[in-house]
């Protein structure tokens, strides 16, 4: 039997409204790799009465927006609680330092059982997260490191000038590959009369296609 | 110390008796072979119709020959020198590795700080992460860790590679507790590609190290070595830059699998050949090499070549360049074959060979321009020109055959010549000096019951040596058909795309793939085959092993690149080699880590594509470490917003599939569209959302509870 006093009835949506709101916020909590399904729903369901009620003053938006806002809202103001130390002064804070700072300190395998619920405070977990800094690499020194010229002689520089001239006449460039190919095709086959055979092979073909 | 300035007397001696050496017998020996081959071409017998002994493709074929005689006994002359050296065994009194004291001996050079950049290119981030792991992993293990540093330097624009390295790196610290000493750095634009990405790494971080190691994505460096490395730098502070002569491993297919074979077998000889008569003028092969910063910073930054690419604008292959800049700066480049637990892997089939040496070819062809440059060493010139025609000479021989067939169609002389007795000299001459020393080093190795057991036995030894000589075979016919288009294509000004390296091989090779990149080989050999036949069957039969090449090809490429066959061919013991049947830790515990990692469970297909802009944008640690590697920009111009905005809406309503490659980067560079699109990615109804994304938030329910990750756990 449920109790209605603790069960979820949201005043206002639908239901399918409301079960889309719910899957989305157990996928949501799901990716922050908390494995305790039990946990996991007392969570959902507390995130969702909370939309609920916006959603009551703000009917226009869908319960699936207001209830991951709230998700939202509630693991910034977890994972800053365990970031800021008692008694320190607020500061400003990235939600993206905390949610690395909670993975490196491994809070989803070892601690998923506190996520999210407010007055539990670890002092080895929040310890580990304050000191985890992430540094992709070590202070920057600059350096110079500039190309020096290689000087390639005489050869290379008439090259260039002969390159850049053809580059802007792709059709000169052309005819002058062609025409060497053409002149070395000549010198190779005139001198050695290697077109013969060619020419006696095509010969006996077309005979053949007529006879 | 051996490597100082200036040299002792004894040592230049050593040196120049050494390259007197190598170059008398290059030089003799093709005097030989160009004698030989002049008497058979211009042999006073065979006479044209107008009684002349030489017609224009004689002599074009003469010219031919010596180039491609020189390119051959060059290498010949290296691998004797190779055999000569390991034959006399310790004792060489210029070898660094075996001048530096042992461990614990009080003249021991220091340690000094040590960078290890790992430059990477949408590769495999499991295979690049693991890697480091182990050599992590085993540095610590020589208490040596703390003089080291590990720089990840990603180039990576597919958005999946990109978001897989952050988490890799995160998760790998995490586990490693390695914060603060695997550091990971993402250029937004990848300048002069590979060489870009290292000079980044010194222009930022150079000055703070004296030395850095540079890997490749798939390079594995045992502890042991490293540190025997900067002692070595440490210990000769005239040497710039020392290279260490990797081995192949982790070859699946049959196709490297016999290459790694091969390279294993004959590398050490060769490149102990090398080092002998190089002696602090080798080369720098991009990885697996040790660089002293501060000159390299000095002197070896790269201008552009004149003109526009293909050969000019910038310099592709920049490791040959690098060593003879440093050389000139006054700092040896040393090559240390000895030195063990060096470690990389190669490409998978002979398509990804190709491809690779596509890349290569128009980088070493480059190298044309640089011959003429003043101030490099003769030894380093020369070594530009082995590395121009190391693929020049493919086409040089394409283009000898060719003219041989034409003369044999011409008519003008009684063909083939090689059926003349001096020819047939000639030929075996060619083939003692291919062959040779193959055979000298497989009875070397069958003989020394030790070794041949580390490449499997004498049985499964001899039918792989076989295997492999056969293998070549085929091979060398369509490398050359391959090489000599390389060659013509970037003459012609076809310049070559960065392509990411294929590594991984696949259980079954594509048939349409091999018959689209093969045929036209194929297609060549036929005309060829049936053409020669007509005029000469005698020539033909000559010719017959490079046309079953070609015509062979299509299979060759289907067969040697099935992982499965390749792993039939390790159970039954053929192409072993040392590194499978004693492993080093770093060897054995990389396949260890990646099977288990390879084991997790793939994203569905349907999102295995777009599947790093997943979890940047949905997984709220990912989402998190993400935005904390950007920059927050400040001010974007309207233009920009507007971008912004019209993308991230389309990319809601249609997925990431509608989304352009450059388009998905740019957002996932630009903080503001990272943050909003996480909230509302969540926050959507899903009417609002494309299917891919409703799928995509479900699967934290119903595929896994955590998302994917590239390191096993």
């Amino acid at each position: 039997m449920i109790d209605r006093q603790s069960a979820f009835l949201p005043k206002t949506g639908t239901s399918e409204e409301w079960s889309e709101a719910y899957a989305r916020v157990d996928d949501y909590l799901r990716a922050f790799r908390i494995r305790n399904r039990i946990h996991l729903s007392n969570l959902n369901l507390q995130i969702l009465r909370s939309a609920a009620e916006r959603h009551a003053e703000t009917p226009a938006v869908s319960p699936v927006r207001l209830a991951i806002e709230e998700a939202h809202r509630q693991v910034d103001a977890w994972l800053s609680a365990r970031l800021i130390e008692t008694g320190s002064a607020p500061r400003p804070y990235s939600t993206t330092v905390g949610r690395v700072a909670f993975l490196l300190s491994d809070g989803p395998t070892r601690h998923s059982d506190d996520f999210l619920v407010p007055d539990v405070h670890d002092p080895e977990l929040e310890s580990a997260m304050r000191s985890w800094s992430i540094k992709a690499g070590p202070d920057i020194k600059l350096s110079h490191m500039v190309a020096r010229e290689i000087d390639l002689g005489l050869l290379p520089d008439t090259a260039e000038n002969i390159w850049e001239f053809l580059d802007r006449r792709p059709f000169i460039r052309l005819a002058i590959l062609l025409s060497l190919f053409a002149l070395a095709t000549i010198g190779v086959l005139i001198p050695t009369e290697a077109y013969v055979p060619f020419i006696t092979w095509f010969g006996h073909l077309f005979s053949h296609a007529q006879g | 110390m051996i490597f100082r300035h200036p040299l002792t007397p004894e040592s230049v001696t050593r040196i120049i008796r050494r390259r007197l050496t190598y170059f008398a017998s290059v030089a003799g020996l093709t005097i030989l072979g160009a004698g030989l081959m002049a008497h058979v071409l211009f042999r006073s017998d065979a006479v044209t119709s107008d009684g002349r002994t030489w017609n224009s493709l004689t002599i074009l074929s003469m010219v031919l020959f010596v180039p491609l005689f020189y390119h051959l006994v060059g290498g010949v002359a290296i691998f004797a020198l190779g055999l000569y050296v390991e034959a006399r065994g310790r004792g060489n009194p210029l070898s660094l590795f075996h001048n530096l004291p042992k461990e614990g001996d009080p003249n021991q050079p220091p340690m000094a700080t040590t960078a290890i950049c790992i430059p990477v290119y949408n590769e495999d981030v499991t295979r690049v992460f693991e890697g480091l792991r182990v050599v992590f992993r085993d540095l610590e293990k020589t208490g040596q860790l703390q003089h080291f540093d590990f720089f990840i330097l990603s180039d990576s624009d597919q958005t999946s590679n990109w978001v897989e390295e952050e988490v890799a790196w995160m998760e790998l610290c995490r586990q490693l507790g390695a914060f603060n000493k695997i550091f990971y750095r993402k250029r937004r634009k990848a300048l002069n590609r590979k060489s870009g990405n290292i000079s980044d790494f010194c222009r930022r971080w150079g000055s703070r190290y004296r030395y850095m190691v540079v890997f490749d994505a798939d390079s594995v460096m045992s502890g042991e070595t490293l540190v025997k490395m900067v002692r070595m730098m440490e210990g000769n502070p005239a040497v710039g830059i020392l290279q260490t002569a990797p081995r192949l491993i982790g070859g699946e297919s049959l196709f490297s699998r016999v290459f790694q074979f091969v390279s294993r077998l004959y590398g050490p000889i060769f490149c102990s050949g090398l080092n002998y008569w190089q002696v602090g003028e080798s080369n720098y092969w991009g990885h697996n090499a040790i660089i002293r910063i501060e000159p390299f910073m000095k002197f070896c930054a790269l201008p552009d070549l004149p003109g526009s690419e293909p050969f000019g604008g910038r310099i592709l292959s920049h490791d040959f360049v690098k060593a003879a800049l440093m050389r000139k700066a006054g700092f040896y480049v040393c090559l240390v074959p000895e030195l063990e637990g060096s470690f990389e892997e190669g490409p998978p089939t002979l398509l990804d060979h190709l491809k690779r040496d596509r890349r290569w070819c128009q980088g070493n062809l480059q190298h044309f321009w640089l011959l003429w440059a003043k101030g490099w060493t003769a030894v380093h010139r020369l070594m530009l020109v082995n590395g121009v025609m190391s693929y020049a000479a493919s086409a040089l021989w394409f283009l000898y055959l060719m003219v041989g067939t034409l003369n044999a169609i011409s008519g003008d002389f009684e063909y083939p010549a090689i059926f003349h007795v001096k020819a047939k000299l000639v030929l075996f001459l060619t083939l003692g000096l291919i062959f040779i020393p193959k055979i000298i080093v497989y009875f070397r190795t069958l003989f020394d019951f030790k070794q041949v057991q580390q490449f499997g036995g004498h049985w499964a030894f001899t039918v792989s040596f076989l295997g492999e000589t056969v293998f070549f075979v085929l091979l060398a016919p369509v490398f050359m058909i391959f090489h000599a288009r390389f060659v013509v294509l970037t003459i012609l000004g076809q310049g070559v795309r960065w392509a990411t390296q294929n590594r991984k091989s696949e259980d079954e090779v594509d048939w349409r793939e091999a018959i689209l990149n093969f045929w036209t080989a194929t297609a060549f050999g036929v005309v060829w085959g049936v053409s020669t036949y007509i005029v000469s069957p005698a020539l033909f039969l000559w010719l017959s092993p490079v046309l079953l090449g070609l015509l062979l090809c299509i299979p060759f490429h289907i067969i040697s690149g099935s992982a499965n066959l390749g792993r039939k061919a390790r159970e039954l013991g053929f192409f072993l080699t040392p590194e499978e049947i004693s492993p080093p830790w770093v060897v054995k515990q990389l396949g260890t880590n990646l099977e288990k990692a390879y084991r997790r469970p793939q994203p569905p297909e349907s999102h295995r594509r777009d599947h790093g802009l997943m979890m940047a944008l949905l997984d709220p640690y990912v989402n998190a470490l993400h935005l904390s590697l950007l920059r927050q920009r400040k001010n974007p111009p309207p233009e920009t917003r507007e971008f912004f905005e019209e993308t991230r809406a389309k990319l809601l309503k249609e997925g990431p599939p509608a989304i352009v490659g450059k388009d998905k980067t740019a957002l996932l560079y630009d903080y503001d569209s990272v943050k909003w699109l996480h909230q509302q990615l969540w926050s959507s109804d899903s009417k609002e959302l494309a299917l891919w994304w409703q799928t995509a938030i479900r699967q934290y329910n119903t595929v896994t509870v955590e998302p994917v990750t590239p390191l096993y756990r």
